[in-house]
């Protein structure tokens, strides 16, 4: 006795083949692919802005920090010292006054976070933090003139390096 | 004698009947755990990836909140330090909204310097939180 007889032929239904199924699920892989890429490109869009802007803080700190005489004076009688009345020479500069002179190569060291959890020069075992800043001094102008420039460099999720620069010019 | 059919036209009539008995057929039961399996395959790999995209995305958002919410208290801060005023975490706090918690506040004055160091954190839906640090330099004048 054929109890289930009537299944595929008298419905009409042919179902589907293999290919049409193997052709359905491509379209949707290939749909949801280009929505995990845009979302992925809107996420790292988001995390850029969001590093930029501290980048931006810590441009703006690095300023304030040359703002202060005297530093700016340090700095001054050490490119006199090295470069004559006119020269260009990098530092790293942290929110207690600490002045480390460094060369154009070696001045983007990574920024770390000290014992009072503070972004600083720091020392070697301070956890790094994703951001870098050298102060770029260029004096000109029988040192009466200082242009300063400060450099922040961060990576993005792309692993590219992004850059934040900030000028100002001292008369003094 | 018979009449002796085409070659082309038994292998034509032939595959018209093996494609109507497959249709009739459906599917094996091979066919059905290998297309089942392949879609359990790529849907859980995509949604995986959907909803951790969409976790990130959420907290990215949170932190740009939080970096719009620093910005403005720190403009403030700014401006008190600036004029001899006294920044404490209170002031801070009086500028964020309710939803953001300030985790870590350190101030420390360098002679005219004061530098001040702001953490702070938000619950995000998922009960995680979000959290960023800024770091500011005010000068007094």
């Amino acid at each position: 006795m054929k109890l289930f007889n009537h299944t595929n032929k008298n419905q009409g239904q042919d179902g589907f083949t293999m290919l049409e199924l193997l052709v359905t699920i491509s379209i949707i892989v290939l749909i949801s692919t280009v929505i995990l890429v845009l979302g992925d490109k809107a996420l790292r869009q988001t995390d850029f802005f969001s590093k930029n802007t501290q980048a931006v803080f810590l441009a703006k700190e690095g300023m304030e920090i040359v703002t202060d005489t005297s530093i700016r004076n340090i700095i001054r009688s050490e490119i006199e010292l090295d470069a004559g009345w006119s020269g260009t020479g990098y530092w790293n500069v942290d929110y207690k006054g600490n002045i480390d002179p460094r060369t154009e190569l070696d001045c983007h060291r990574k920024l770390r976070i000290n014992s009072s959890d503070f972004y600083a020069i720091g020392e070697v075992g301070d956890e790094e933090t994703d951001f870098s800043r050298c102060v770029v001094v260029t004096a000109v102008d029988h040192l009466s003139e200082l242009k300063i420039k400060i450099e922040v460099l961060f990576d993005s999720r792309e692993g590219e390096d992004h850059k934040v620069n900030l000028y100002r010019v001292f008369y003094d | 004698m018979p009449k002796q059919k085409k070659f082309s036209v038994v292998l034509r009539s032939s595959f018209a009947s093996f494609r109507a008995s497959r249709r009739d057929d459906g599917f094996t039961l091979v066919e059905t755990m290998v297309v089942v399996t392949v879609f359990v395959l790529v849907m859980s790999i995509t949604l995986a990836v959907f909803l951790a995209n969409v976790r990130n995305h959420r907290r990215a958002l949170y932190e740009q909140r939080m970096v719009n919410e620093a910005s403005y208290a720190f403009t403030k801060a700014e401006e008190e330090i600036r004029t001899g005023g006294l920044v404490t975490e209170s002031y801070i706090d009086s500028y964020l909204s309710s939803v953001m918690e300030i985790d870590n506040f350190q101030k420390e004055v360098n002679g005219i310097r004061t530098t001040i160091l702001l953490k702070i954190k938000v619950k995000t839906e998922e009960n995680r939180y979000a959290e960023k640090t800024f770091q500011i330099t005010a000068t007094e004048r």
